[in-house]
């Protein structure tokens, strides 16, 4: 009998099979919920349901970048390098979230719309975030010096934050397509109780996917570093 | 299930499709 031995970086830090039980078992729920528990919107139909994912990638994308921010300004003010690992895998997390919700959309808005993209100001401003998010993956590879590289994407990371209000807000800014917040507004949710339950559930399940995938991609940079 | 069925299960098969690539770099990165 052999026995195969993953060094620790492949076997991953001990949280993450916890992680990853909770984020299959709260997210099986949610597309339970999501896919027959909901009822399905009396003017869109099912096509809606496109929805409990969508929200889900928007809002983890919002955090993944803030959470940048906060690493970034850990770095510039402390130099750990902790810091900078949870920056960059942050926002390799925040641009696939970005991505998904933006191609998630397009999907919900052929058939509500009738177009796959119109240039709105919801629209635009998610995908100049995106690109500016890949700019800052893109930064970093530019330099091989480890503190200069860490030091410029800190900079780029925590100005670039101020993407995530702008995009929020951009629906209530002019008179637009896209629609404006039923949730995350002044006041109650604008949104039937079940259909609210579990876009809060399908959020859990995002929310517990990114700290596992969070947590994974840290471990994955710091191997990275401490690797000859 | 309406006529727009196939938008609603494109948009789920992709999100899993994307997850699970993700999934699949990083275990693939750090075997590297």
């Amino acid at each position: 009998m052999t026995t195969t031995y993953y060094p620790r970086v492949v076997r991953g830090p001990r949280i993450l099979p916890y992680l990853a039980g909770a984020t299959a078992i709260v997210g099986a729920i949610a597309l339970f919920m999501a896919l027959v528990w909901a009822p399905a919107d009396a003017v869109q139909g099912d096509v809606q349901r496109i929805m409990y994912v969508h929200v889900p990638a928007a809002w983890l994308a919002y955090l993944a970048f803030v959470v940048v921010f906060l690493a970034s300004v850990a770095w510039l003010w402390g130099r750990s390098p902790v810091a900078d690992a949870v920056a960059v895998a942050s926002a390799e997390i925040g641009v696939l979230f970005t991505a998904l919700a933006i191609v998630l959309g397009s999907i919900w808005a052929k058939p509500t719309w009738g177009v796959w993209w119109t240039w709105e100001p919801r629209l635009i401003t998610t995908a100049v975030m995106l690109a500016m998010y890949v700019g800052y993956l893109l930064l970093r590879s530019l330099s091989s010096d480890f503190e200069r590289r860490a030091t410029r994407a800190a900079v780029v990371g925590a100005i670039a934050v101020l993407n995530v209000p702008v995009v929020h807000l951009s629906v209530t800014w002019m008179n637009a397509l896209h629609q404006l917040p039923s949730v995350l507004r002044p006041g109650p949710p604008a949104l039937d109780g079940r259909m609210y339950a579990t876009l809060l559930v399908a959020v859990a399940a995002f929310t517990l996917l990114y700290a596992y995938l969070l947590v994974a991609r840290v471990g994955l940079e710091r191997a990275r570093r401490s690797a000859p | 299930m309406s006529g727009d069925a196939g938008f609603l299960v494109s948009a789920y098969a992709l999100t899993a499709i994307v997850l699970a690539g993700y999934l699949v770099s990083l275990r693939v990165r750090a075997r590297r």
